[in-house]
């Protein structure tokens, strides 16, 4: 082995600072400090916020819900914003408000994360309407039954979010819950659910759909023709 | 002594002329990337969408398709935490959606350029003292401009994989490494320090790097070289606290992905279940095919350059053998190699110019000419074995996606073949719904838009019930449902 020169390395490196002109290190070093203080920002904004999804305003929508007493389907300009949904199932919220309260597969419902240990979900009209009834097609329409949410509180809310209503759930058991509530100029119905510990039946909420009467009578359902 | 004022002038003009010729590749080595980019679409793999942007879009807006692994918890949150700061960033001047992944791409490719100089501190500190090349300039700068130009890694810079900013963390190690082994003993604690830190960050980014950092961490225990390990062990603190600290929060349990992803892949042996390939893989296809008909050439370089750069040679060796006892094989797993290829070839290159020049007599530009016009040839040969590589894989479908995400009427996309070969909700940036086509989901109305290969043959079928096709991206046609009542009876056309 030959011997070597003494090392080249940082050496080197700090004369290097010297052969480029000094406003290069100063414009990288801007750029840099710049870009990392950007990042941190943007990173400090993204974990304050409450990502709470919303179905988007829809414009030109061809397609009619099947049941048309309902007032709160997509056709209809509802929206829904929910606290999660589950990420990995693929459980949108807006299965709520399709107009289908039994979809062809057990996917098509909203599903809450399961680390949100106090879901909600809100569904907002296009316009504030007059509400009597509400009924929700709980998991056990179309699974086991144990996965019917027991407990839970519906609200209603004005344009002024003031509350015209609200009714608490305390051993519900009826797949399809049918709640008789007189919300009067209503915009937002509102659903919040006691879910019980993770990893058993009612550790995250499953509906299937959310539907909005003005009428307090049950219709029997439509018939194909 | 009495030499220092007359070589010192003449040293400032080479070293001068260095950075000047290193600015140039750096310089040059951007532009390739940019380019690479704009040639590039779709992605490499799957794990680049959904286990790093579709969590980050998922963190930024709490819609997304997030794969098993961050169920069972086999991933670190840090990275897409990065990347979901990095997307916010880039709302804030209305970059978002399929945009968003293309500019977080362009982001990663420019940063990959940072591999250039790192090329050139770890040629210069290989090839330092041979004769010609007392200094390492030569054999810094060929490092330089391969890893600048090198058309594997210009396919490789313009992803979100976790290797590409892996690579880049432990090419930056190396070079630390590197000037390390010749540093003296009030620098070797320095050096120490950020090849920890590099090594940290590439170890957290991605776990099987730590194959490649084997053979540096055994060369500084062998030579004994205390002040470097030290600065490496500090160094290496951010790395390791960000993974511990990220893994707490969100998994609830200190390195918890890490000790997953340890179990999963070889405990359980569950990495076969992605498939399986010959064990000449890596050898064969990741180095031999990828370097094209000029491998011969390729493989004598690095001959050439083994006297010198045989520490990053067997650094790439030592995974590349480890990892061809493993069935399951992946040619991103080594694009980690490809710097270190070139760091030896590099040194090689600087071996054959001193040899050369020692043995002929033509002009020293000539000679130069004739060096650039190999590594032209090397370039040349290495982009026709790359051209085969995935491009732009399924990039008609993220342009669908993005097409469908804007129509204000859609509710629902149904799209080719299964659900983690595409650009997930960050492409489509809306909150519908997104599933795979099968004829039973087509009549659910919700879904009023298809995403489907051009071949498909459901197009027709659907075609016949109606819906019409509104637009095409390289490949994939983008169907509409026509307007329909949800009972499937035709809509009454409007006045």
């Amino acid at each position: 082995m030959e011997p070597s020169p003494p090392n080249p390395g940082t050496h080197t490196l700090r004369r290097w600072r010297d052969a480029w002109p000094p406003l290069a290190y100063k414009v990288a070093s801007a750029a840099l400090a710049v870009y990392t203080i950007t990042l941190m920002v943007a990173g400090w904004r993204v974990a304050a916020r409450d990502t709470d999804p919303v179905t988007p305003p829809l414009k030109g929508l061809t397609w009619r819900a099947a049941e048309s007493d309902k007032i709160n389907t997509l056709d209809k300009g509802a929206r829904v914003r929910v606290s999660s949904f589950h990420a990995h199932g693929r459980h949108h919220p807006v299965y709520l408000v399709d107009g289908r309260r039994r979809p062809a597969t057990t996917t098509a419902k909203w599903v809450s994360a399961p680390e949100d240990r106090a879901p909600w979900v809100e569904v907002r009209l296009a316009a504030p309407r007059q509400i009597k009834r509400v009924e929700l097609a709980h998991a056990g329409l179309r699974e086991h039954g144990s996965y019917t949410m027991r407990r839970y509180t519906l609200t209603c809310l004005n344009t002024s979010s003031q509350v015209v209503a609200t009714m608490a759930v305390e051993a519900n058991t009826a797949p399809v819950a049918r709640h008789q509530i007189d919300c009067p100029e209503t915009i937002t119905v509102r659903l919040e659910f006691d879910v019980e510990p993770l990893n058993t039946a009612r550790g995250v909420v499953r509906l299937y759909e959310i539907a909005l009467y003005d009428t307090d009578a049950t219709r029997p359902p439509r018939r194909r023709p | 002594m009495s030499d220092e004022p007359r070589q010192a002038p003449q040293e400032a003009a080479a070293v001068t002329r260095a950075a000047k010729v290193l600015t140039a590749l750096v310089a040059v080595g951007l532009l390739a990337r940019v380019i690479g980019w704009a040639l590039q679409g779709g992605f490499h793999y799957p794990d680049e969408i959904f286990q790093q942007l579709e969590p980050a879009h998922y963190l930024r807006t709490g819609v997304a398709w997030l794969p098993w692994e961050y169920q069972r918890g086999l991933r670190c949150w840090a990275p897409p935490a990065f990347y979901a700061a990095l997307m916010e960033a880039f709302s804030w001047v209305g970059v978002q959606g399929h945009a968003a992944l293309r500019a977080v791409n362009l982001h990663n490719a420019l940063w990959t350029a940072a591999m250039i100089p790192a090329a050139y501190r770890a040629g210069r500190a290989l090839g330092h003292g041979a004769g010609g090349d007392e200094d390492g300039q030569r054999a810094g700068l060929w490092t330089a401009a391969l890893v600048a130009l090198w058309p594997t890694l210009l396919y490789f810079s313009p992803h979100a994989l976790q290797g590409t900013p892996s690579m880049v963390c432990l090419t930056l190690g190396y070079a630390s490494w590197l000037e390390l082994r010749r540093a003296d003993s009030e620098e070797a604690l320095a050096c120490g320090f950020w090849m920890g830190f590099w090594f940290g960050m590439a170890g957290m980014l991605r776990f099987t790097s730590g194959l490649h950092m084997l053979v540096p961490l055994a060369e500084l225990l062998l030579a004994r070289r205390w002040r470097g390990l030290a600065g490496l062990t500090l160094g290496s603190l951010p790395g390791i606290a960000i993974l511990g600290i990220a893994d707490a929060v969100t998994w609830g349990k200190p390195f918890h992905s890490a000790i997953e992803h340890f179990t999963y892949n070889y405990i359980e042996g569950k990495a076969s279940d992605h498939g399986v390939s010959p064990w000449h893989f890596y050898l064969i296809d990741a180095f031999g095919l990828r370097a094209g008909p000029l491998a011969p050439v390729a493989l004598l370089l690095l001959g050439l350059g083994l006297r010198r750069g045989w520490p990053a040679a067997l650094t790439a060796a030592v995974p590349m053998v480890l990892l061809s006892t493993v069935a399951h094989k992946e040619e991103r797993f080594l694009m980690h190699n490809w710097p270190l290829w070139l760091m030896t070839m590099g040194v090689g290159l600087a071996a054959l110019q001193s040899w050369w020049a020692s043995r002929s007599n033509i002009t020293a530009q000539r000679r130069l000419a004739l060096m650039g016009a190999l590594v032209a040839a090397l370039l040349a040969s290495n982009a026709y074995g790359s051209a085969d590589l995935q491009w732009r894989w399924r990039a008609g479908l993220f342009q669908a996606q993005a097409f469908v995400g804007a129509q204000p009427d859609a509710t629902g996309l149904l799209f080719d073949d299964r659900q983690h070969l595409n650009g997930g909700h960050l492409a489509l940036n809306r909150t519908i719904p997104q599933l795979t086509y099968s004829p039973a989901r087509a009549r659910d109305p919700l879904f009023n838009f298809a995403a489907l290969k051009a071949e498909d043959r459901a197009i027709t079928s659907l075609e016949r019930a109606g819906w019409r096709r509104v637009a095409t991206f390289e490949g994939f046609v983008v169907l509409k449902r026509a307007p329909k009542q949800a009972d499937g009876a035709p809509q009454p056309s409007r006045p």
